[in-house]
């Protein structure tokens, strides 16, 4: 009697499970430069010392992320170098005038008549503060 | 076609600038990596006579009579500047040929002036940079020095204004002409640029060399000069001393230090030497003037400091005797560039095990460096130099852009009431 041998089809064991249908749809996991860097040759990180800017939610030793390419406007954040050191104020400008808004009521705000002593270093463009 | 040159303003200078208001149209210099000599300065330093190359000691106190800023070099921080200048500039023209750390050659586009191009890499990176556009390499050179000197920062070299330009260019400020061309050159009655293509090419093939023909072709407007090979073919470092020196000692530290400056400028250039020459002199003005000089060939072309302390050491073993000394020079000689190292026949492993050593050293002086500052540890052939530095402050600058413990400080602690 022939007797036939079974067919063995494959030796090879292949994983095929049901395709992942999200495998076409996948993309990179979130990447925290694509939110704080967007031009990352002039985007510096410096680093907020004291708690005047309290109310506009800059606390001391947050790091403050800042764009030079970026030309500051009205209401902007900005760090600015005046009299020899950094310092972070919000921008004012309406028409001519430039003036540094200091975020806290008992004083006025600072208009700027002398260009020499005063320059933009940057805008800032986000806060990054780890809390634990 | 018209070339255009990006370079960086005194460069290491304006980095250290870079995070401190405090020190616009302030004096600084910045020191070579054991502190030794000064091998940067900025603009205001310049003014006050103090020049590239002085050894640390010997003008110590013209910089604390002139409240001048000195800083350790500080490599980490300019790498990111210069990449920084680098990104903003390609992405301003599109393919770029950097030369060194702070410059680069690229194709002028059309599409935007230089002055735009100036404007935009000050703002965005902080880095004040000039620009010079012209037909080839070497003119564009010049276009970038005398554009250095205007408020705009920059010079768009036409054509026309080729030939006043080249007869302002004195001959040992054009790209390529070294200090012995400069020398026969000016024997020649040849004093600047315009004079030197006037001359026959026969004449200086015969002279000089292909390489400075080449020059003399690219000054002309004939672009032959490829910047992916180094232009550079030697490096000198060499100083004359401020008094005579006349023991092996005194020459052998003052050799260490010129050793280092030519590292580093090795390193900046990103390139390596095959051979290593030592030149001492006496004053050439008095009887029996001697200046004694010899070349040793290096296993593997290199820009590590100790390896071309070690050679030139070994030279001046062999061509010293006493005499009264006034000055030494250092040269590097058949530059290629670093990364394309070729193998020696030699280049078994215990060779190669060598090499590693010698990276780990490297390795180790830099994280020991880092932790504990850059004076901490250095060649101990410089240590005389490092007596005469009484100086205890710590110079290196925080490493502003790729450290988080370091970054630079905005003051948000008292409102400033006074008028700006």
């Amino acid at each position: 009697m022939d007797k036939q041998a079974p067919t063995v089809l494959m030796e090879i064991p292949i994983k095929c499970g049901f395709p992942s249908p999200a495998a076409d749809s996948r993309e990179n996991p979130l990447d925290f430069n694509d939110l704080l860097l967007k031009h990352k040759a002039s985007t510096y990180c410096l680093k907020a010392s004291g708690d005047s800017l309290e109310k506009s939610g800059i606390f001391d030793g947050d790091i403050l992320v800042v764009d030079k390419s970026l030309n500051a406007k009205n209401n902007d954040l900005v760090v600015a170098e005046y009299e020899g050191e950094f310092t972070a104020k919000r921008l004012k400008v309406s028409g001519e005038n430039v003036s540094l808004h200091p975020e806290n009521n008992d004083f006025d705000d600072i208009e700027i008549t002398n260009f020499d002593n005063f320059s933009i270093f940057g805008v800032i463009t986000a806060v990054v503060r780890t809390l634990r | 076609m018209m070339v255009g040159l990006c370079d960086c303003n005194n460069f290491y200078a304006s980095c250290e600038r870079l995070f401190r208001p405090d020190l616009k149209n302030k004096p600084i210099v910045i020191l070579s990596n054991n502190d030794g000599c000064i091998i940067a300065l900025s603009k205001e330093a310049k003014e006050l006579n103090i020049k590239r190359g002085m050894p640390f000691f010997q003008c110590q106190s013209l910089l604390e009579k002139n409240n001048v800023e000195i800083f350790s070099s500080n490599y980490t921080l300019y790498q990111d500047i210069s990449d920084r200048v680098m990104e903003c500039l390609k992405d301003l023209v599109g393919i770029i040929t950097p030369y060194s750390i702070d410059e680069a050659f690229f194709k002028m586009p059309s599409h935007i002036s230089a002055q735009e191009i100036r404007d935009t890499i000050t703002k965005n990176t902080g880095m004040p940079v000039s620009i010079g556009v012209a037909r080839t390499k070497t003119l564009a050179k010049i276009a970038n020095h005398i554009g250095k000197g205007l408020d705009s920062n920059c010079l768009y070299l036409k054509k026309e204004w080729e030939a006043k330009a080249l007869y302002k260019t004195p001959i040992e400020d054009i790209w390529g002409i070294g200090r012995s061309k400069t020398q026969f050159l000016h024997s020649h009655e040849i004093n600047n640029a315009a004079d030197l293509i006037k001359k026959n090419e026969l004449w200086i093939r015969k002279n000089l060399s292909i390489t400075t023909l080449e020059t003399v072709k690219e000054l002309k407007g004939i672009p032959c000069i490829n910047v992916e090979n180094p232009q550079t073919k030697n490096f000198c470092s060499g100083i004359s001393f401020s008094h005579i020196r006349t023991t092996y000692e005194e020459l052998e530290e003052a050799i260490a230090c010129q050793c280092t400056i030519l590292g580093e400028k090795l390193i900046q250039k990103n390139l390596v030497t095959q051979t290593i020459s030592l030149n001492i002199f006496t004053n050439r003005f008095e009887e029996n003037y001697i200046a004694p000089i010899s070349t040793i060939y290096l296993q593997e072309p290199t820009d590590y400091i100790p390896t071309i302390i070690i050679a030139a050491k070994q030279i001046l073993k062999k061509i010293y005797r006493e005499d009264k000394y006034k000055g030494c020079r250092v040269w590097a000689n058949n530059l290629t560039k670093s990364g394309y190292r070729q193998l020696t026949l030699f280049n078994n492993d215990t060779y190669n095990a060598q090499l590693q050593k010698q990276d780990r050293l490297a390795q180790v002086v830099n994280e020991i460096s880092q932790t504990y500052g850059r004076k901490t540890i250095s060649s101990a052939a410089t240590n005389n130099l490092e007596k005469n530095n009484l100086q205890k402050r710590e110079k290196l600058s925080p490493c502003y852009t790729t450290k988080w413990q370091d970054l630079a400080s905005v003051n948000c602690k008292k409102n400033t009431k006074e008028k700006i």
